[in-house]
């Protein structure tokens, strides 16, 4: 309770900031550039310690799970969770995508900070955007769909570190090949990987009634479904629980936890992004569910 | 406080036997109130803005007259000067009805990040949709789910108007939803008990915790990872420690409403079942009420019930053809008492 009042504040520095941190289109893939300023996160510290006594929770993606202090929902995950039994660390970085993630050595970087028994959630689509892979391919998106299709580019600006570092050209793959070799990485420590759909954006198209729909699917739906089966992954459809609830408050009410634009939610909407992902986490019988706080009334 | 409009309201049904489910009636005659005077906070106390606010929105209930809801004597256990502590149920309102007449929009401009939101609701939403004949279509459509229907109201707030009916399951989680866009904290109590009792095998009399709605809030507290406090089987186990000849004492008025007493008991219930469910908010009480003996193994009792009865209870049957004749205007018949 006492976090809001603070959060608000935060909020409007949050949004000045934004134009380092927040827009996914702000950052192009493959030329990284500084890093990026890290507010401090109102609820676990980026750089708070884990127990390594405890399994842990990691959280891999974009601006939608960690956007400034606050924004991302993964930022309002860990008080759903006994933090005695687990830790919960958001390692989501704004402006990512699934290629730029793992170009600039972020993936790695939590790579060597797994260990048996800890649990990784996956969740990438809004920076992912691309098309058909040929030799002209060098935006920050991947191939589109699931296959292995790939493509050689140049290497415009060099990467000092990650994997790229002094490398002169990449390979691109399909927004499937980067999904499975984050599993097959997680999978190689001794993780459990779980896919989670993309964030609802506040899109309200027309549907066949007549009446606006919000936006249940911006492209990535079913390379998730495809890639989830084949690879023996549970999906985490937080995407068509939020959906459900924002279709409930309709367009007006919904407006007010996108105040940034229609991809960015305020505090108070990613607490509810997050609260989706634990319904939909239990609705999988994922097991990380064993972790979740019993329900104590409010658990704020 | 006793200069407080409701009471000739509540003065009426008192000395009624037939008044029943919740809509206040008009006063026509004044009569000598013969309840005690308000003992808990007035509804239209201003709250302190910098306080978080336990919200009560339900039906009768919680809110039939001064005193005669639990709703009305909450306040009694918690520390007001911590918190505020806001009953905005309303008799004979259901899910849908207290949503259709605006007062959900009433209640939900007071809200504010960091609040509390109990919601109790089932006694009128097993009244009929609405339509020819109907006299308050405050009924939803039974389970959970997508389901709809639409019916033409032929009374209320939306009548001439083809209004989309959803089941009370929608009704509930739309509550949800619109309480976390507040930032603030949805929690879900099951309904009060009923003084309506059956004999077991042996012969000995219980009072039945509702498994019809019960087990639908149960569902969506759990799916959300909300708290349900369970005041039923606390109510019950009191009831049934006390014989049926004394604990309809309670309920003067019909088997659904309590005396004033009854209302302050069913508000140490809610307190109970906040206690046996660790809930945060007993940091605001004035003092922890003793837990009786046998109500933490009803509460388990009750909670197995509640899950083993979710698929049954989330089922929607399907739609009900319009009535074509006027119902009878009997106000005796209770909207809750015959399964649909």
């Amino acid at each position: 309770m006492t976090k809001f009042p603070f959060t608000f504040c935060a909020a409007s520095a949050a949004v000045l900031s934004l134009a380092l941190t927040g827009f996914a289109s702000a950052q192009v893939a493959g030329t990284p550039g500084p890093p990026l300023p890290v507010p401090d996160q109102t609820n676990v510290r980026h750089d708070a310690p884990l127990n390594p006594n405890l399994p842990t929770i990691f959280i891999v993606g974009d601006s939608t799970a960690r956007n400034g202090a606050d924004l991302g929902w993964g930022d309002h995950f860990a008080h759903y969770f006994d933090t005695t039994k687990v830790n919960v660390a958001n390692r989501a970085i704004a402006g990512r995508s699934a290629r730029s993630y793992m170009n600039e050595g972020a993936w790695d970087k939590v790579v060597a900070e797994l260990k048996p028994g800890d649990y990784v959630l996956l969740q990438w689509g809004h920076n992912d955007g691309g098309g058909p892979l040929t030799p002209s391919f060098n935006a920050r998106g991947e191939g589109k769909g699931v296959g292995e299709e790939s493509v050689d580019i140049p290497i415009t600006r060099p990467f000092t570190t990650g994997p790229l570092a002094g490398k002169t050209t990449e390979t691109v793959h399909t927004y499937g090949w980067y999904n499975r070799k984050y599993i097959a990485d997680a999978r190689a420590k001794g993780a459990t990987p779980l896919l989670l759909t993309v964030t609802v954006r506040n899109i309200w198209p027309m549907g066949p009634d007549g009446k606006p729909h919000i936006e249940r699917d911006m492209g990535y739906r079913d390379f998730d479904m495809q890639i989830a089966a084949s690879e023996k992954v549970p999906l985490i459809d937080m995407a068509t629980v939020a959906a459900d609830k924002f279709e409930m408050l309709g367009v007006q009410t919904t407006a007010l936890l996108f105040p940034i634009d229609h991809t960015h939610t305020s505090p108070v909407g990613a607490e509810m992004n997050a609260a989706s992902v634990v319904t939909a986490l239990k609705s999988a019988k994922a097991p990380v569910v064993q972790y979740l706080a019993p329900v104590v009334g409010p658990t704020k | 406080m006793s200069n407080y409009r409701p009471y000739l309201a509540v003065a009426l049904l008192l000395a009624s036997t037939t008044a029943l489910m919740a809509q206040a009636p008009a006063a026509a005659t004044p009569v000598v109130p013969d309840a005690p005077p308000q003992v808990s906070v007035p509804p239209k106390m201003p709250l302190n803005p910098a306080l978080p606010t336990i919200f009560v929105v339900g039906d009768s209930t919680a809110s039939n007259g001064p005193n005669l809801g639990w709703g009305s004597h909450l306040g009694n256990y918690f520390d007001l000067t911590k918190v505020n502590v806001a009953n905005r149920a309303i008799a004979g309102r259901s899910s849908r009805s207290y949503m259709d007449e605006g007062h959900w929009d009433s209640t939900l401009a007071e809200i504010k990040a960091g609040d509390f939101v109990l919601l109790q609701w089932g006694q009128n939403d097993g009244s009929d949709l609405g339509g020819p004949g109907s006299r308050n279509a405050r009924g939803d459509l039974r389970g959970d789910g997508d389901a709809t229907q639409d019916v033409t109201q032929a009374v209320g707030p939306k009548m001439g108007q083809l209004e989309t009916i959803h089941t009370y399951g929608w009704y509930n989680r739309k509550y949800v939803a619109d309480i976390l866009a507040k930032g603030a904290t949805p929690m879900f109590l099951s309904m009060t008990i009923h003084n309506s009792w059956k004999p077991d095998a042996a012969g000995t009399l219980h009072v039945a915790l509702d498994m019809r709605f019960g087990p639908v809030m149960w569902k969506i507290a759990e799916e959300n990872h909300l708290a349900f406090i369970d005041m039923a089987p606390v109510e019950a186990t009191r009831m049934e420690s006390v014989g049926k000849d004394k604990a309809s004492l309670w309920f003067p008025i019909d088997y659904v409403h309590t005396s004033p007493e009854g209302a302050e008991l069913n508000a140490q219930s809610v307190v109970i079942a906040l206690e046996i469910a660790k809930s945060p908010l007993l940091k605001y009480l004035k003092a922890p009420l003793p837990i009786p003996p046998d109500v933490e193994t009803a509460t388990k009792t009750s909670e197995t019930a509640l899950a083993a009865n979710v698929a049954t209870a989330s089922v929607t049957p399907p739609p009900r053809p319009a009535p074509t004749v006027a119902p009878s205007t009997d106000v005796a018949s209770p909207a809750t008492a015959v399964p649909k």
